[in-house]
């Protein structure tokens, strides 16, 4: 077997892995502070990629309509996070969670519907940018550079998440809100914005996600419930709950999936639900996960 | 929550015996179109009660019975076109496999709590639908499999064809009832109970030497049994298979018409069934897009009217219906 083109698979698993687990991020915080299972989670990636297609469409070739659009996914996505927390989610924290469940599932429905009537059944797809097309040569075999370049962004992305949520007030404040709700907000901490921003935030990165992920591949209707399956395949895999069983949920998934398109390309499609059933076979709490 | 309901007084035998004489009186002065329609509310019915008996009675969320609805439906299209037209043949085949393919998706999808019970059933319902969108060799891809027949009984000394539509109105009606009729036996068993028990209080239930994991198994096998039975009754009423049948959306169809009738009520589902696809008849004739009007159908039942309809009235007359 050729070194080279194990080092190329690693290189691929390692890029897919992390846009991956950018994806699963957002959902893994919204759970762990929320306690909110998100089904619409998907369903922002999708809006995200849809609405940097939309720019790119509007404003042509320009320079930097590639940032603009995964800049205005994200923004967007992150008012209608807000907006979702504020009008809808905020009514059902004290139901039960087969209610929130559900209320998350209706959302999905509705989006999915909205987004068949803007932007049609057909799948859509932008142009990565001038300088990110080509590729480098890794062991004398070729290399996508974009496949770099989401390797680079989205580590950069999850890095300034880690720190958000760990070096700064507004995280400290999160998991104190999380931990315990009314002793947060004796303790002066408005925990009903601090769950918005949450979810805005939760919600923005998925979109951006969706924007810089729409040059890999193509966006349709369909996505976000495929994007949804694989979010929570990655957290099944790596343990529920926390943002270090996320990532190494995504990087098993993004690493046998790399392997498996290349040489297995006809189970490919299969693999997230096969590694899924397999975790919850042999090890249910995950990799990560204690009893 | 109250779920109990097995009293019933003499009103309620009459009326339910006056509407049993009505459905099987309809056929006399119905036109083809609500023949036909009302087949396809006793099969919606079917489908929601799948979905209604692990919800209500066991208080796990099922976001992945669309698989077993294609199952059905796709076994017994299947079964027609390469074996044989036995009704029985192709329907005791269509519960077989629903109930094996159900077993194994069961058994790997309460493993975990309910919460992310529903994540895993859309995962695997999303996985059945990839493999029967892929597998053209066996079940067409997306071409699906057109002009499944509709079989004939046989009764040893007599053969009837399904194929007129009163016929087939009235095989439905028939087996609908029956469903009903074991369903009713089974939530108000023993069986029924300790899933009761197990909605309520997980916990406390293993504590009481209850065996949660096979319970919650055994109440999924037979939900996906009734399931598949309601995608064998569809595939021939309609004629065809194809692979949205599995797709999740199709798994929001139960959801919709099981909380619209109201959840936590015995008939719920034949209610809700009914509005449901009266309302999903009426839509898809004039919205073209109804996927933006169940959403928001959703959203409005689960932040304001989570009792749903038949939840209303048991509420307001003080009867569990």
């Amino acid at each position: 077997m050729d070194f080279g083109v194990i080092c190329i698979d690693i290189l691929t698993g390692l890029s897919r892995g992390l846009l991956y687990f950018l994806i699963a991020s957002g959902l893994a915080v919204t759970l762990g502070t929320l306690g909110i299972i998100n089904f619409a989670h998907g369903a922002f990636y999708m809006c995200g990629a849809y609405i940097a297609w939309t720019v790119a469409h509007l404003i042509g070739n320009a320079m930097g309509v590639f940032w603009m659009g995964a800049a205005v996914g994200g923004a967007t996505m992150f008012v209608f996070g807000l907006l979702i927390e504020f009008v809808l989610l905020r009514r059902i924290y004290a139901a039960e969670h087969l209610y929130q469940i559900l209320l998350t599932f209706g959302l999905v429905l509705f989006i999915d519907g909205l987004v068949l009537e803007i932007w049609g059944g057909l799948p859509k797809s932008i142009f990565q940018p001038e300088y990110l097309t080509g590729s480098l040569s890794v062991m004398g075999h070729p290399w996508p550079v974009y496949s770099l370049f989401i390797l680079l962004f989205s580590a950069a992305l999850a890095i300034g998440l880690w720190f958000l949520l760990h070096r700064m007030r507004f995280g400290k404040e999160c998991r104190a809100a999380a931990m315990d709700r009314e002793v947060s907000e004796a303790l002066g901490i408005n925990v009903s914005r601090v769950f918005m921003l949450m979810f805005g935030i939760g919600a923005a990165i998925a979109g951006i996600a969706g924007g810089v992920g729409t040059a890999l591949d193509s966006v349709s209707p369909g996505l976000g419930v495929r994007i949804i399956v694989i979010c929570f395949a990655i957290i099944v895999i790596g343990g529920m709950g926390s943002l270090t069983g996320a990532l190494m949920g995504a990087l098993t998934l993004g690493m046998i999936e790399s392997f498996g398109w290349h040489y297995f390309p006809d189970l490919a499609m299969l693999i997230p639900y096969i590694l899924m059933a397999v975790i919850l076979l042999i090890r249910p709490q995950g990799l990560l996960g204690g009893r | 929550m109250p779920c109990r309901s097995s009293q019933i007084n003499l009103s309620v035998t009459i009326l339910l015996a006056a509407g049993v004489m009505f459905l099987f009186a309809l056929p006399a002065f119905l036109s083809r179109f609500y023949i036909y329609l009302f087949s396809g509310i006793f099969i919606m019915t079917l489908f929601a009660y799948g979905f209604h008996l692990l919800f209500t009675y066991a208080g796990y969320i099922s976001f992945g019975h669309a698989a077993f609805y294609a199952v059905g439906a796709y076994t017994v299209a299947l079964m027609y076109k390469h074996v044989s037209d036995s009704v029985w043949l192709a329907f005791l085949m269509a519960l077989a496999t629903s109930a094996f393919i159900g077993a194994i998706i069961g058994a790997l999808s309460v493993r975990l709590n309910k919460i992310y019970f529903a994540f895993l059933t859309l995962g695997f319902g999303q996985l059945v639908y990839t493999v029967i969108f892929r597998w053209r060799s066996f079940t067409g891809g997306d071409d699906g499999i057109p002009g499944v027949m509709r079989g004939t009984l046989d009764f040893g000394f007599f053969q009837l064809s399904l194929k007129p539509l009163v016929n087939y109105y009235y095989f439905t009606l028939v087996i609908f009832l029956l469903c009903i009729f074991v369903l009713w036996r089974i939530v108000n068993s023993p069986f029924g109970y300790t899933l009761m028990s197990i909605r309520d209080n997980q916990e406390r239930s293993s504590f009481t030497g209850v065996n949660v994991l096979k319970y919650a198994w055994l109440a999924f096998v037979i939900s996906s049994m009734v399931t598949g039975l309601a995608g064998a009754l569809m595939v021939s009423l309609c004629g065809m298979a194809y692979p949205e049948l599995s797709f999740w959306s199709s798994s929001a169809d139960p959801i919709l018409a099981t909380l619209i009738g109201g959840a936590f009520t015995f008939s719920g589902p034949f209610v809700g069934s009914a509005c449901y696809v009266l309302m999903k008849s009426y839509l898809m004739s004039t919205i073209g897009n109804w996927a933006i009007a169940l959403g928001l159908i959703l959203l409005v039942l689960v932040l304001f009217f989570r009792s749903g309809i038949m939840g209303f009235f048991s509420q307001r007359f003080k009867v569990m219906l």
